[in-house]
């Protein structure tokens, strides 16, 4: 990995402008806005609902006794302006682009920046807005001379239905559900995440078989009564024994998780296993979305359905999907119908979005920069007026016009001389063919 | 040309009197001309000048440069990481402490971090806020809650008294310095189990430009370094000296080496004793032994016929080369 990946380098940069420029444009025939968020904003933001990777990597600082962030991303932002500023169920179809920040240095850059490109639709919760989505993110890629990319498509929604079905405690769903990475990792995998619930859940001290007394002497202070603390306990002993449940529930999410294949065959395999009704109605949803990717004319060659996929952030509700193309792994998104609430809405709102992960794209995209016609005139102190009237008037026909020395140069006569060929100011056509020969 | 090293120490707070003691029980006295001036000298290395500032601004001074080396706080050089300051010494044993999170002790239901992860999301679920988290180290407070899965609080800036803080009610628990306890359990505290964020004692720190750029600088820094590591070394060993009746040295060297407490740093000096009455088999042994060993030690030699055993605490130990000085050069290179 080297440095020339950097945004900053002048190849480079330029290449990521093309790429920009073009998938902004491309979006845009899709009815996505473009939209500004803020680079810095309180951290509580992006810690709702992030993972635990994302938030080892968050850029914070200190102001005014807040702690603030360089944004990671663009969804939490773009949901928190649409909590802001929309009235809930108002459709909206946003296109973001921009630096995005982490702590330490991008594996691939090198630089503590990285490029996001990407949209979110919110307001609409339908396999519609799901398929738009997924197929804007995937031909995004074909609008940058990218054909052979993948899709790779998992479902949030479903391992939660899964985990439902457990009859579980809310906060033991929580944390089952944010410890998925590391269940459907080889390396860690259920035992891990036993070790790891065993911790957070219970502790031995909490055994029925123990019950602890509160002293009738306690003072209590730190903002937690007598009733909070006792119910916790309750609560610790409930989840005492229901050791054997959470095994079986995380048995039940390694089944699901460990199937990946083409669409025909993985959701057969699911519908076959299904056992609720809601279970059954979010796969017939799912299909759905899939069957309308066919219509958009994604091959299906191109789709790989993986139930137990993952992504960092931790506020996807159902769908999700990555995209790969030149094994590169170069963007992804999904549903998350809750975040708008978290974030301060008044209510749920069905949202869901994708982004391009913009250093990396700019690397494997064939050259995308299209060079302006460009001309190089000479300055000569004696003709610095009417150099600076020459280029004036060529940039008003959209010619890139550079005062230093180069294709041409003003004449004592005042011409315009390119290839020893003397044109007046007042027939800038033939000085236009005349470029485009330069240029060629 | 030799340049004047300048040394930051902590003019008050827990650690100001400590340091004059480390230094002088190393050989280092330092010297006050006026009392109410700032700065001092080191007469045992005159190349090195004394400016006293308050605690945590010794560290300040060493990572702008007004300082070439500093006596601060291991704890305030954690919570203000800054890339021209290397800590050359991180225990120069004394000032002990620790970061802790302490939580009231009414919550009998938090014993570890993980509990009180658990609890703050029941303040934002139940209550609607923040945990709130009294503490003068918002840096490392945040680094550790966040590693631990703590991401939901709000960090109460406080100064003075810390550990008042939930019995006030500005703030719920608190993250603070701790020397015993004690404070913490008048106040209705108590440490979490695994809540020692940062270990801390006295330390001392250098700018890395500095000494990097300045080889006088880092000679003086050297000097003062063969000082510290000596007299620490020194605080631990002790030197005894006893007379032993044997045929030879060989035949006592192999008696006092039969037991590892006793074969010294190197191993025993033997040298006769020259007497009328001595026939040439009385023999002075000397060797050092650490301070855990001195008892052991004693023991052992009366066992092999050591009599009219003198022990003295020894001043310095000087090793080949400083250790801390050959860490120092390693991490400047």
């Amino acid at each position: 990995m080297t440095s020339t990946q950097s945004p900053f380098n002048r190849v480079v940069g330029r290449q990521m402008a093309a790429l920009t420029a073009r998938l902004r444009q491309y979006m845009t025939y899709s009815g996505y806005e473009l939209i500004e968020l803020p680079i810095m904003q309180q951290a509580d933001l992006f810690l709702t609902k992030a993972g635990d990777q994302i938030i080892e990597r968050l850029f914070t600082f200190e102001r005014g006794g807040k702690e603030w962030a360089l944004r990671p991303e663009f969804t939490a932002a773009a949901a928190h302006l649409y909590s802001r500023t929309q009235q809930p169920g108002t459709i909206v179809r946003w296109q973001f682009s921009g630096p995005t920040f982490e702590e330490d240095p991008n594996l691939w850059t090198q630089e503590y920046q990285s490029l996001s490109i990407g949209a979110e639709m919110v307001g609409v919760g339908s396999a519609l807005a799901d398929a738009e989505i997924m197929a804007m993110a995937a031909q995004g890629l074909s609008a940058c001379g990218i054909d052979d990319g993948s899709l790779v498509i998992g479902h949030m929604g479903l391992l939660r239905q899964v985990l439902s079905q457990f009859d579980l405690d809310s906060r033991t769903q929580h944390f089952i559900l944010h410890q998925l990475a590391a269940l459907f990792n080889p390396d860690e995998g259920k035992s891990f995440v036993l070790d790891q619930l065993q911790a957070i859940l219970y502790d031995s001290a909490m055994q029925p078989a123990e019950p602890r007394m509160m002293p009738t002497t306690t003072t209590f202070i730190g903002g937690r009564t007598q009733a909070e603390i006792e119910r916790r306990i309750q609560q610790k002993r409930q989840r005492a024994v229901e050791r054997e449940r959470i095994a079986a529930a995380l048995d039940a999410l390694l089944d699901w998780g460990k199937v990946e294949g083409d669409a025909q065959t993985v959701l057969a395999y699911l519908q076959s296993q299904a056992k609720t009704p809601t279970v059954r109605e979010t796969l017939n949803e799912w299909t759905d979305a899939l069957n309308l990717l066919a219509t958009y004319e994604i091959p299906s060659n191109r789709i790989i359905l993986k139930p137990g996929l993952v992504r960092s952030w931790e506020y996807y509700t159902g769908f999700v999907f990555e995209l790969y193309a030149h094994e590169q792994h170069l963007g992804g998104g999904g549903r998350y119908d809750e975040l708008v609430q978290l974030v301060g809405g008044s209510s749920a709102v069905p949202a869901v979005g994708f982004v391009y992960y913009g250093d990396k794209l700019a690397s494997v995209v064939p050259e995308l920069t299209a060079h302006p016609v460009e001309l190089r005139i000479a300055p000569d102190k004696a003709q610095d007026g009417i150099a600076v009237q020459w280029a004036q008037a060529l940039r008003k026909r959209g010619v890139v016009v550079v005062l230093a020395e180069g294709d041409a140069h003003i004449g004592a006569d005042g011409a315009l001389y390119i290839n020893q060929q003397p044109y007046a100011l007042n027939n800038i056509e033939a000085v236009l063919l005349a470029i485009n020969g330069v240029n060629s | 040309m030799t340049t004047q090293v300048t040394l930051a120490l902590p003019s008050k707070g827990a650690i100001a009197e400590p340091t004059i003691s480390f230094l002088r029980d190393s050989g280092l006295k330092i010297e006050k001309p006026n009392q109410r001036q700032y700065t001092g000298l080191m007469p045992a290395i005159p190349s090195i000048n004394v400016l006293f500032q308050r605690v945590a601004d010794v560290l300040y001074k060493v990572a702008d440069g007004t300082a070439h080396i500093g006596i601060t706080g291991y704890d305030i050089v954690q919570e203000h990481p800054h890339d021209d300051v290397l800590v050359i010494h991180p225990k120069l044993g004394f000032g002990h402490c620790s970061l802790v999170v302490a939580v009231p002790e009414s919550w009998i239901d938090a014993d570890t971090i993980a509990d009180l992860m658990e609890i703050s999301l029941d303040f934002r679920d139940d209550k609607r806020r923040n945990v709130r988290i009294a503490t003068k180290y918002p840096f490392l407070a945040r680094q550790f809650l966040h590693r631990h899965g703590i991401h939901h609080f709000t960090l109460v800036k406080a100064e003075g008294a810390i550990e008042a803080a939930p019995n006030l009610g500005y703030a719920d628990i608190i993250i603070d310095l701790t020397q015993t306890g004690t404070t913490l359990r008048e106040n209705h505290l108590k440490i979490l189990e695994d809540g020692v964020i940062v270990e801390s004692q006295a330390c001392l720190i250098g700018n890395r430009r500095l000494l990097g750029a300045d080889p006088s600088a880092l000679a003086s820094v050297r000097t003062l370094l063969e000082y510290i590591d000596a007299a620490q070394q020194g605080r631990g060993y002790f030197q005894i000296v006893a007379n032993i009746h044997g045929e030879n040295a060989q035949a006592i060297a192999h008696k006092v080496t039969q037991n590892p407490v006793t074969r010294g740093l190197q191993g025993p000096t033997i040298a006769p004793i020259i007497g009328e009455t001595n026939n040439g088999t009385w023999h002075t042994v000397t060797i050092m032994v650490s301070q855990q060993h001195l008892l052991p030690a004693v023991e052992y030699m009366r066992s092999i016929g050591g009599t009219q055993t003198i022990v003295t605490p020894s001043r310095y130990v000087f090793l080949e080369e400083s250790p801390t000085f050959v860490r120092l050069r390693e991490s400047l290179k």
